[in-house]
């Protein structure tokens, strides 16, 4: 099957994209170890990079910022941005610093787009905590798109949001696509389909993966993302496992099999992304595996149709421009719930325990909807919680 | 894509003889430095937080 080509004009006068087959590639030793034969083969035709995982270095080493201005020089450098908790209903300092530090380095390397995750960090401080999901409302709305246009004011290039694979309930799984795409309407933003999140939903709400797939704006994809993850035993549903987004393994046959079924869907894809996390690299059984699953997504790629035929390219550059001086727009109420949300989760001592805290929270009778969390859900949003509330700690 | 050599060998130089890590510890004190130079530190978690 031909490869069709980004930006290039075909004879009949429509656009026609080109993929680039790319790996999460930060400064990690087993990430690189593992991904240095396919930089040599040259088989990796783009990189996303973490930029705000640097957090604790005063300076990149140059030979990291050489290999990042190298993609970047050829436009094959994409931006992955962990920590900026989109939907905090306050506006925090270390926003604003998260900001000027993403200008910088906009500044450095030329990103071909930036994004963030969906969700707000449960954290006590701005390098703890994980990603949950939000009430679907007109404040978190009004919230997540003044976020999206400071980021794009600040990377000044395209911007988008990958889905969460962490749901409370089947009708938040459901919404999740289409609130996504209204989030993204005014930046003309664009969307990450993670298809590990996928199956995860696939398999923890029983949901037909066609169905899901055709819940989300496929026109809006620019960017798709495969992993592994891992089975937890859940005491809330002790008959299943829960399946969890943790990237610590190799890439499931389903989710190559997602990957086939989802390309020829997305008129606008650009970048398909391979992510794992370096702790599961770290032998040469373990590294070798990852090349392995990296071909894998390369054939397919190769092999897949693009729905991009006659269709015109979406460039995803903004629309309109952000305010000087405008005011960061705030829901106070909304941060309130939230930090009780994150003390319940981290400190809660098993399910029941988080049921009865929460049922006296101010999150009771709000549009959170607590009363309608999935039991498996709740206990699985404490295990990540709770795995993730003091960060990044020595082994 | 091709990478010049160059690069790549100064990645490879850098990935075997040193550990790098994109996180550490927030609160640095002299001696968890030392612990940081001598001991793997978990990586981020740019994707797997779930």
């Amino acid at each position: 099957m031909p490869r069709l080509w980004y930006g290039l004009r075909k004879r009949n006068g429509s656009l026609m994209t080109k993929i680039y087959t790319s790996v999460a590639c930060n400064l990690d030793a087993n990430i690189l170890l593992a991904s240095l034969p396919l930089f040599e083969q040259e088989k990796i035709e783009a990189i996303e990079w973490s930029f705000d995982a640097l957090f604790k270095l005063e300076q990149i080493p140059p030979w990291f910022a050489d290999l990042v201005s190298e993609f970047g020089k050829n436009n094959r450098l994409i931006g992955h941005g962990v920590y900026f908790s989109l939907f905090s209903g306050k506006w925090l300092p270390e926003q604003q610093q998260w900001l000027d530090s993403l200008r910088a380095f906009s500044r450095e390397f030329h990103f071909d787009h930036i994004s963030e995750h969906f969700g707000f960090m449960t954290g006590a401080d701005f390098h703890k905590g994980a990603p949950i999901s939000i009430p679907y409302t007109s404040s978190t709305l009004a919230l997540g798109t003044d976020r999206l246009m400071r980021i794009q004011d600040a990377a000044n290039c395209p911007v988008g949001l990958e889905n969460l694979a962490f749901a409370y309930t089947l009708d938040e799984v459901r919404r999740q696509g289409a609130f996504l795409s209204e989030l993204t309407n005014k930046v003309n933003g664009f969307i990450i389909l993670d298809l590990h999140n996928l199956y995860c939903q696939i398999h923890n709400f029983n949901v037909p993966f066609e169905k899901l797939l055709h819940s989300y704006p496929l026109e809006k994809v620019r960017e798709i993302h495969i992993s592994g993850g891992s089975w937890e035993q859940n005491h809330a549903a002790p008959e299943d496992k829960i399946r969890r987004d943790t990237h610590d393994d190799e890439v499931p046959e389903t989710v190559f099999e997602l990957l086939s079924a989802a390309i020829p869907k997305c008129p606008n894809l650009k970048y398909v992304v391979l992510e794992q996390l370096g702790t599961a690299l770290s032998d040469e059984q373990s590294r070798s595996r990852f090349q392995q699953d990296f071909l894998r997504m390369e054939q397919i790629v190769k092999n897949s149709k693009t729905a991009s035929d006659g269709r015109i390219v979406n460039n995803f550059l903004p629309h309109t421009s952000l305010q000087s001086g405008h005011v960061p727009y705030e829901d106070l109420q909304l941060y309130r719930e939230q930090n009780e949300l994150s003390q319940i989760l981290e400190t809660a001592t098993d399910l029941a325990h988080a049921q009865k805290l929460l049922a006296s929270s101010v999150l009771n009778g709000t549009a959170w909807q607590t009363e309608t969390w999935q039991p498996h859900m709740l206990e699985t949003a404490i295990a990540i919680a709770q795995k993730w509330k003091n960060g990044f700690e020595l082994k | 894509m091709k990478i010049s050599k160059s690069v790549l060998q100064a990645v490879a130089i850098a990935v075997v003889v040193t550990t790098v890590t994109s996180c550490a510890v927030n609160d640095v004190d002299p001696e968890k430095e030392k612990i940081t130079k001598n001991k793997v530190i978990d990586s981020c978690p740019a994707c797997g937080m779930g």
